[in-house]
């Protein structure tokens, strides 16, 4: 299968799947027949030759030598060669609320979003009520840009199928797996809710002029500024147990904007500070994890935790502008394992 | 004007990008036209994207009665943006939408005559021959929606119907797992993110069949993902036997 002059990783049997490589070595690996999920900028990815890949732009990783930045080299993970890739598509506004339904029964979706765009916002809102929503695993994430280009560049995801970057619509992998074998998806968020007052918002939406402090409306601009927050703390909402945060982007006079909608029937509670996140992180992780096919961390959990240079143990991949492990996720750590 | 729009919205199942941009009402003819289309591009944060392709017209159906109004819905989109999979549209060269095409042929396949289903819906019989030979000739497709409302709820997959152990669909403890009166521990993340929804969803529905379907979504869920739910299954059949005795 491989081209035995390119130098290439080893993949030993359970070993993770993904890590930094030249644009030579992912484009080798594409020849070769790799089915691959790729992060990188957008220079690097618009190089590669066609294939079975997907990817998005980004240029923050948590690689096998910690966090790092780089406009050079692509994170690749390899799909496992029991994964069957079913089908590549791009979504756009009209299509998108057919992701789940278009996933084979048994197997798995990963979903590339452009940071920004109309297909992000709408898949953020109203992916919970998509058809077959949470019964097909569903994981991905949002490309995004250097933090030194934002407002300059845009986004981009690549359909390498067709060799296609897009700005406007979502990219989605659609994977079998063969009996008995299944897709699992799961998540790591530190964040637990604060022993603060319950916050509840009466709309939908990625701003919020008003909220309701234990049932009192107040100015939530001025309520956070008179609690003294820490707005790189989320807000965090109990999901039958599992903690799922939306981060606040900007404070500003009369409103708060968030990287992630908000919802009027969920409570939520500003979160407990963490420490050390990359201590806890390591403690967090689950001792029987398996192998992990994918997994992707957040960009703010990189830039506020100090990950730089900082080993997550298995967890590697980028470090992205949001998380997708079924429904759009803030400051996670989201991870695909194949079990069975 | 937009809370209209939005409770007709609601009525024609139109969801997000979709919206209605007009509505033209005669009442005395019992008649209301009802123009789709894909509503503007949300800007995030200020930042400004490419617009999207030219709007044309798609086509227009007679869509189903709604409040003894006869609905003709006429859609508004760009000619790349594929419409099949939607109820309130039709198959090109065809007079009714999905939806009503769906509900005339269950009809006709009942045994109801030509006569009463004109009657019933206010339409000219002709269509109804069109539709007919279109469904001999197979260039109709039957709604899926139709088909779910006769077929068991199976769930996707080879593990459906392979449910050891696992509670009857119309079990109640579904029920009560659905209302929140079953607290189970929870290990599985989609099924924690389900649950969150289905309990937010069951206290609002307005009647017990709404709030047997709901929870009938949660059957489903476990048939399809028995592999990975053995604790949760075994909490579920305990809280069962519980009930029984």
């Amino acid at each position: 299968m491989m081209n035995s002059g390119t130098t290439l990783p080893v993949r030993a049997p359970g070993a993770d799947l993904g890590d930094l490589l030249d644009v030579d070595a992912v484009s080798a690996l594409i020849l070769a027949g790799e089915r691959l999920l790729l992060a990188g900028d957008e220079a690097l990815l618009a190089r590669l030759p066609r294939g079975t890949w997907i990817g998005g732009t980004i240029p923050y990783f948590v690689a096998a030598d910690g966090g790092t930045s780089s406009r050079e080299r692509l994170f690749c993970t390899r799909l496992p060669a029991e994964v069957e890739v079913d089908s590549i598509r791009l979504y756009d506004a009209a299509s998108l609320a057919h992701v789940c339904a278009d996933a084979p029964a048994e197997g798995f979706s990963v979903m590339i979003l452009p940071a920004f765009s109309e297909v992000h916002s709408l898949f953020a809102r109203n992916a919970p009520n998509y058809e077959d929503m949470y019964l097909k695993p569903l994981i991905g994430w949002i490309a995004g840009v250097h933090l030194d280009d934002l407002g300059r560049a845009t986004p981009k995801v690549f359909d390498g199928s067709r060799g296609e970057g897009c700005e406007e619509r979502a990219v989605v992998l659609h994977a079998r797996l063969p009996e008995p074998r299944y897709a699992r998806i799961e998540i790591v968020n530190l964040f637990r809710p604060g022993s603060g007052p319950g916050l509840r918002f009466t709309d939908k939406g990625f701003s919020a002029a008003k909220v309701l402090v234990d049932g009192v409306e107040q100015d939530f601009a001025a309520w956070l500024r008179r609690q003294g927050s820490d707005t790189r703390l989320p807000l965090v909402a109990d999901y039958c147990g599992a903690m799922v945060n939306v981060s606040i982007k900007s404070v500003e006079a009369g409103r708060v904007d968030f990287y992630a909608p908000v919802f009027p029937d969920i409570e939520y509670r500003i979160a407990a500070p963490i420490d050390d996140y990359v201590a806890r992180f390591l403690a967090a992780l689950p001792a029987d994890v398996p192998p992990v096919t994918f997994s992707c961390n957040c960009i703010l959990n990189y830039l506020y935790s100090n990950l730089e240079g900082r080993h997550t143990g298995p967890m590697r991949g980028p470090a992205t502008f949001g998380e997708i492990a079924y429904q759009l996720l803030n400051q996670t750590l989201v991870y695909l394992t194949i079990e069975g | 004007m937009r809370t209209d729009h939005q409770l007709l919205e609601q009525l024609l199942e139109l969801h997000e990008p979709w919206e209605i941009r007009a509505v033209r009402t005669d009442i005395h003819g019992r008649r209301c036209e009802v123009e789709v289309g894909l509503a503007a591009p949300r800007t995030w944060f200020g930042l400004v994207r490419k617009p999207s392709a030219p709007a044309v017209e798609r086509g227009e159906w007679r869509h189903l009665n709604l409040a003894g109004f006869r609905y003709v819905v006429r859609v508004v989109a760009p000619a790349s943006v594929s419409l099949e999979r939607y109820e309130w549209t039709g198959e090109p060269e065809q007079p009714f939408t999905r939806a009503m095409s769906a509900r005339l042929t269950r009809l006709l396949a009942e045994g109801v005559s030509l006569e009463g289903i004109c009657r019933l819906f206010g339409v000219d019989p002709g269509e109804i021959w069109r539709l007919k030979r279109s469904l001999e000739t197979r260039s109709v497709r039957v709604s899926p929606l139709d088909a779910a409302g006769a077929a068991p709820d199976t769930g996707a997959g080879p593990a459906a119907g392979a449910a050891p152990g696992l509670p009857e669909a119309d079990d109640p403890v579904w029920g009560r797992l659905a209302g929140g009166d079953i607290s189970i521990d929870i290990g599985v993340l989609s099924l924690k993110l389900l649950l969150t929804r289905v309990r937010s969803q069951y206290e609002a529905m307005p009647d017990d069949e709404s709030r047997r379907l709901k929870a009938r979504e949660l059957h489903r869920f476990f048939v399809k993902n028995l592999r990975m739910l053995g604790a949760e299954l075994q909490q579920l059949r305990a809280s069962a036997l519980r009930e029984e005795a």
